[in-house]
């Protein structure tokens, strides 16, 4: 039977060489467009995939670039009626340091939060915006997040070769408010 | 071509041995980025992202993130209490700045992977594609010989009289690299779906996304010519990072243009540790023995400053003749005929991999 025996070095490569392979077969189909196929190929490691957070996406930049500039306001009413007026983390008013310093709240509060694919979270923002604020004198009662933006201008659409420059872009003018929040006994301390 | 054949560069892609000098500078940097992370973005509000206390909590996270499913999560294992995420917090610095000096470095990348996919799983809105990328690639360094050089494991083991083989299987490296190049695969190809990435106006608006602006550049960023060239560069140079970067001779050509793209993007866009991201894992690409050679004329300029004389680059000078080892990959030996030293090995952290 020895002589069968295959030496360590080779079993452990043959070993290595099919995780690699499962890994890379999973992961390229994890990237594919989504389709039927797709879907059942995964269906098998899915739970495996996701709680290792083997899960990815590498959609930078496409396929689509915003074309709107915005950014977020809460508005905090109290019990005297006075409104609380909190812009939250807007990069463009931040100097170096403190934008790259505050990415992190970019993400959250500008580049996800105002946007319907995250309402189950809006509820969470604003308790915490509530606790952040709270005065035991004038409580607060109400929350509203209100998303100021605007188009950036098409470039096909200016005149001539011009472009509008960087520095020349146009302020947020139009405004919608995203979500309203009463606040209950128990979400404030 | 038959399956044995197949089968030959298979195993010489993945497992011949190669030098570790590109993986163990990759690990330092990678260190870095992660003790950027914890210490300037996170450090002094960690519990506005992660704990009760945070943003974004919890249970809604396992409602509408999760969807009610298990996911890797040590937070989950603690006590739910501030003093336990702070200490969470403190062994994720500390293991990152182990991962920096080498220090029980498999390990150490091992703790860094655990701490990131928590935090990512607790917290998955504040994040970017940098860092999903750090804990996509940290598993993979995790299980290489990141150690093996420029680390106090490798000094310990020194003073201790064991021998740290020069050439390695390079398998985990590999995985980053592949990893590296589906990120580019799956980039380029969603461009191409789109319209904005064809038509020439991507980078325009990309430029002019005003939360993310970081320096001024009108030069580039107000001349539509440019702003067409760059777009159509970043098709073909990310094209190019997923097929010529496995050409030998074409390498360094496709390293020099996604250098010059991140670096573009990162002047005009601020996106911390996203370019960096990429950026140091560029550095797995480079051969280990131009690496070897570049630190090597390094130190003659550092020496020629400080008046010290310095022998001429003569691989098999150094200890363990790592270089000479390195250098004489170049002609790359047959797979069986290397395979020889790595028997040798005494292993490290995560034993042979």
């Amino acid at each position: 039977m020895k002589a069968f025996a295959l030496p360590a070095s080779k079993v452990k490569e043959a070993i290595l060489s099919a995780l690699i392979a499962a890994y890379l077969f999973f992961t390229i189909a994890w990237l594919s467009p989504e389709s039927e196929a797709r879907t059942r190929l995964l269906e098998p490691v899915k739970q495996f995939w996701l709680f290792w957070g083997l899960d990815q996406n590498w959609r930078l930049f496409s396929p689509v670039i915003k074309d709107i500039n915005f950014h977020t306001v809460a508005v905090l009413t109290f019990e005297d009626g006075y409104r609380l007026s909190w812009e939250l983390p807007r990069m463009k008013r931040l100097d170096y340091l403190a934008r790259f310093r505050d990415e992190k709240y970019r993400k959250w509060c500008v580049d996800s939060l105002p946007w319907p694919d995250y309402k189950e979270f809006w509820p969470d923002f604003a308790r915490y915006t509530g606790r952040k604020f709270y005065n035991k004198e004038n409580k607060p009662v109400s929350l509203s997040l209100q998303l100021y933006w605007i188009e950036i201008p098409a470039p096909e659409k200016m005149q001539g070769n011009k472009i509008v420059p960087v520095a020349g872009l146009p302020e947020h003018t139009k405004m919608n408010t995203v979500f309203y929040y009463r606040y209950k006994p128990e979400d404030l301390p | 071509m038959t399956l044995g054949q197949l089968w030959l560069h298979w195993r010489k892609f993945w497992f011949e041995p190669t030098g570790t000098t590109s993986i163990c500078v990759f690990r330092i940097l990678f260190g870095v980025l992660v003790l950027q992370v914890a210490l300037v973005h996170l450090g002094g509000h960690f519990e506005e992202w992660y704990g009760g206390h945070s943003m974004v909590t919890l249970p809604a996270v396992i409602n509408h993130f999760w969807y009610r499913e298990p996911r890797f999560d040590l937070f989950l294992l603690l006590p739910q209490t501030d003093p336990t995420f702070g200490l969470v917090y403190v062994v994720f610095v500390v293991a990152a700045a182990f991962v920096c000096i080498g220090l029980f470095s498999n390990y150490s990348v091992l703790i860094v992977w655990l701490i990131l996919l928590s935090m990512h799983h607790q917290n998955p809105y504040n994040i970017n594609g940098g860092d999903a990328f750090l804990r996509t690639v940290a598993p993979f360094l995790a299980f290489s010989y990141c150690g093996d050089r420029f680390s106090l494991d490798a000094l310990i083991a020194k003073k201790c009289g064991r021998t740290i083989p020069a050439l390695r299987s390079p398998w985990a490296q590999r995985m980053i690299q592949v990893q590296l190049a589906l990120v580019y695969w799956q980039t380029f190809c969603c461009k191409m779906a789109g319209s904005q990435w064809l038509d020439g106006t991507a980078v325009y608006y990309a430029t002019r996304l005003d939360d993310m602006i970081r320096f001024p550049a009108p030069f580039i960023s107000d001349n539509m010519f440019v702003l067409k060239a760059l777009d159509y560069f970043t098709l073909v140079i990310e094209f190019a990072a997923w097929t010529a970067i496995f050409v030998k001779e074409l390498r360094y050509y496709v390293l020099v243009g996604l250098l010059c793209l991140h670096l573009g993007i990162d002047y005009l866009i601020n996106l911390p540790v996203f370019e960096w991201a990429f950026i140091v894992t560029l550095v797995t690409f480079i051969e280990p023995v131009d690496l070897d050679y570049f630190f090597h004329c390094m130190r003659a300029k550092l020496s020629q400053h400080s008046g010290r004389a310095m022998d001429s680059y003569e691989p098999g000078k150094e200890i363990q003749n790592t270089e000479r080892q390195n250098i004489e990959k170049r002609d790359s030996p047959p797979l069986e005929a290397v395979e020889s030293t790595e028997t040798i090995a005494t292993g490290t952290a995560f034993g042979d991999q």
